[in-house]
């Protein structure tokens, strides 16, 4: 007896279409839509099938909330394999099939089989093992791909692993990541050996490729100063004494405004920084040093510009990712864009 | 310059009446330790503990972990600068057991009071499991001292304790009466080889930026120092000690004094290589032009030495990164090739840039691993050091139970990935 146990959205449950997208999450013991074929086909193993649907607003919305009913549903039924999709391209179906699949094989390591299209966005979600069959753009190509998941988990069943690295290099897509693997030799000898190479003028290889960090012009100001509204945001962790909000001091994965109205200067001891990444004492002493609010009240009263935002930004530019960090400051500018500011002045730590 | 080991090595380890080595079984008595230590603990309690390596243990809150090491010639005592004035250290001779470490493992008193930058990482040791090839110190011997401080010691007196505590105990198990076992004999020396080899230094960054986040050179804060030469043989003697409580990423004390690196240079001079020596450097310099300077100043030292290659090492991640990417371009711009070593940080997922900081310069990288990648954590038989581990200031977790992290949980997992023979490489 083997325990599938299938992910799907909203539509591909059956559930409704797009006025269903808030849909929570919900426990079907027994195959659905794609489940019933993959579930027919696979009749010959004793298959206990059951399904998870939520609707793809729902799950982006309310990720943690969607993942504990998930883990709820899993503990509950105690699966052998996991499936979700397949998404083919749609976007937010194939985002949460990747983050589903590698939740799954993280924490319950079982094997964990989804299936898209190379252009869904999905892709960058995909954890380590996760299976990925490719499929095409649409659900036209449904059978093939259903036909493809009964294939990987018939491999999986029959514990041949050189079938199931074949239809990995055959029918998964490649999305090409960087993971720990274990080499033949320690780095001090693979980096002696690679001096010695250098040296002696042999072609040399090196072991992490140079990747070009995005290059992201300052831009230039558009209008006159003197009318512009100028916003203070910094990465340098600066939150009210006590940390309210909780912000990380390092791995920032959030950002915060605090209002600035009525203050003249940033004083010690209504203020703290947040931060592992520099010695956070001078701030502490005079927040001013990474809110630069004394001199940008001298400024504002010299007219040097018309006015100062109500508000600064803050988030902690250590220990996190680039892709966070992208998200975060995204998500800045587009609350400083619409909040009809001109010029930001960014201090950095 | 030349340095004499005296080495023994262990196969058991346990509690005696009095504190010897019989031939590779050591007997630890706490009255001989705590006669050591008299005087340095004032308002420290300390549980002493062992384990051993393939045992089913985790050891958590460890700080540092020392050699022991003590010198049987001359009057120079090993780790010089710490406790009494320093002496030059890397002549005459010196008794080591390879396969042992005093281990500190603790808590701050009052957490409260350090900025987020002060606070210790929470770093454990698996002995055994998925997390011994991650754990620094997973295939020793460990004589474990668990310090618990009450609320009269400050942060920096705990901080200015543990370190005298620990490498008197060290020095002290070094210096065991010793019968029936003959100790393997090596020396530490650069004797002059054939012209024609390449000459090779080892490039060695190591942070210092503030208490908790330092480094000592013949106790000496390296953030007070310019680049130096070190000769290999005065790393054996302890001529740097870790003050760094960033846990995956810092050099412990007794990694400075039984590297790896420096060992398998000293294999290859006279045979592909001439091993010059050891360049000692700083980084988390706080601007970017410190930081470029100190990579000028570390390729003219190499250059002045008549360098041709180097290997480049580092202590840190981020920050540090571009201090050491710095170094590499300068190095690389005088025509000294070198290689670097470093780990990346290519997301959970894998497919974040490996490194903040990449210069066209540094073409040759030898990698250890992803260092951000989540790996499932199952349980040990028994935890020493504490009831609960800190999930790096975000959540606390019952070390008793599983959980999934990643390999910045386990101490001085940057290294051991390195000596695990760990990589990153792309997959599909």
């Amino acid at each position: 007896m083997v325990k599938v146990l299938h992910y799907l959205n909203q539509f591909f449950a059956g559930i409704g279409g797009e006025e269903k997208a808030g849909q929570e999450l919900l426990f079907i013991p027994g195959p659905v839509g794609a489940g019933a074929v993959i579930e027919n086909e696979l009749k010959g193993h004793g298959v206990e099938y059951a399904t998870i649907a939520c609707g793809d607003n729902y799950f982006h919305e309310e990720e943690e909330k969607a993942i504990r009913a998930m883990g709820a549903a899993l503990e509950r039924f105690q699966p052998d394999v996991f499936l979700a999709g397949p998404a083919f391209n749609a976007g937010r179906y194939g985002l949460a099939c990747a983050k589903v699949c590698s939740w799954v094989r993280d924490n319950w390591r079982i094997p964990a089989i989804t299936g898209m299209h190379e252009d869904n966005p999905g892709t960058q979600e995909v954890g380590r093992h996760v299976f990925v069959i490719q499929t095409g753009a649409s659900a036209a190509a449904m059978r093939e791909s259903l036909q493809r998941y009964t294939l990987l988990v018939e491999r999986l069943l029959a514990g041949n692993e050189t079938a199931v690295e074949n239809f990995r290099a055959e029918h998964c897509l490649s999305i090409p990541r960087r993971f720990t693997v274990r080499s033949d030799a320690p780095d001090y000898v693979r980096a002696v050996n690679l001096l010695l190479t250098k040296l002696n003028g042999q072609p040399y290889e090196s072991e992490i490729p140079r990747v070009e960090a995005k290059r992201h012009p300052i831009p230039n100001l558009t209008g006159s100063l003197t009318d512009a509204t100028v916003a203070l945001v910094t990465e340098g962790g600066l939150v009210p004494k006590g940390n309210p909000d909780r912000l990380e001091s390092s791995r920032g994965s959030r950002y915060f405004k605090y209002s600035l109205n009525g203050r003249e200067d940033l004083r010690r001891g209504e203020f703290e920084a947040m931060h592992t990444g520099y010695d956070t004492s001078t701030v502490d002493q005079d927040p001013d040093r990474i809110v630069p609010l004394d001199a940008m009240r001298v400024l504002e009263k010299a007219r040097r510009f018309k006015k100062l935002h109500d508000y600064y930004f803050v988030t902690t530019g250590t220990g996190a990712m680039p892709s966070k960090m992208e998200e975060i400051g995204a998500g800045i500018a587009e609350e400083l864009a619409s909040s009809g500011i001109g010029a930001v002045i960014l201090t950095a730590t | 310059m030349e340095l004499e080991l005296v080495d023994y090595a262990l196969e058991e380890l346990r509690w005696g009446e009095r504190t010897a080595l019989n031939g590779k079984s050591l007997s630890i008595s706490v009255a001989d330790l705590e006669k050591q230590i008299e005087g340095l603990s004032h308002g420290i309690r300390i549980d002493y503990r062992l384990a051993r390596p393939g045992e089913s243990t985790r050891i958590v809150h460890v700080l540092d972990t020392v050699l022991p090491i003590a010198k049987s010639s001359g009057s120079s005592l090993t780790f010089p600068g710490f406790d009494g004035p320093a002496e030059l250290v890397g002549t005459g001779r010196t008794t080591r057991i390879t396969n042992l470490l005093v281990t500190v493992a603790g808590r701050f008193p009052h957490p409260e009071l350090m900025t987020p930058i002060e606070k210790p990482r929470e770093g454990i040791i698996d002995m055994a499991g998925v997390g011994a090839p991650y754990s620094y110190g997973s295939d020793y011997f460990h004589l474990v001292l668990s310090l618990t401080a009450d609320s009269s010691v400050s942060n920096a007196s705990f901080d200015q304790s543990l370190r005298p505590i620990a490498l008197r105990c060290a020095r002290f198990l070094a210096q065991a009466e010793k019968t029936g076992g003959e100790p393997e004999r090596n020396t530490v020396a650069l004797n002059q080889v054939e012209e024609r080899l390449p000459k090779v230094v080892l490039l060695y960054q190591v942070q210092s930026q503030l208490a908790c986040a330092r480094t000592f050179y013949y106790g000496e804060e390296v953030s007070r120092t310019l680049p130096t030469f070190v000769h290999p043989a005065e790393f054996f003697d302890g001529a740097l000690v870790s003050g760094n409580y960033k846990s995956e990423r810092k050099i412990p004390t007794s990694l400075h004094c039984n590297n790896p690196f420096i060992a398998e240079l000293l294999e290859r001079h006279g045979k592909a290589m001439n091993f010059l020596g050891v360049i000692l450097s700083r980084g988390y310099n706080d601007s970017f032009e410190q930081k470029r300077k100190m990579g000028l100043w570390v390729a003219r030292l190499a250059r002045n030495l008549g360098a041709d290659g180097a290997v480049a090492l580092m202590e840190g991640t981020g920050n540090g990164t571009v201090d050491f990417m710095q170094t590499v371009k300068a190095c690389e711009d005088e025509g000294i090739k070198t290689v670097a070593v470093l780990h990346e940080s290519n997301g959970p997922k894998g497919y974040e840039r490996p490194l903040v900081d990449h210069p066209k310069e540094a073409d040759s990288m030898i990698s250890r691993g992803n260092v951000s990648e989540k790996i499932y954590i199952p349980p040990l038989a028994t935890v020493i050091g504490g009831a609960d581990i800190d999930l790096h200031l975000k959540a606390t977790h019952d070390p008793r139970l599983p959980f999934l992290f990643d390999p910045t949980i386990f101490f001085g997992s940057y290294g051991k990935m390195g000596s695990s023979g760990f990589r990153a490489v792309y997959q599909n």
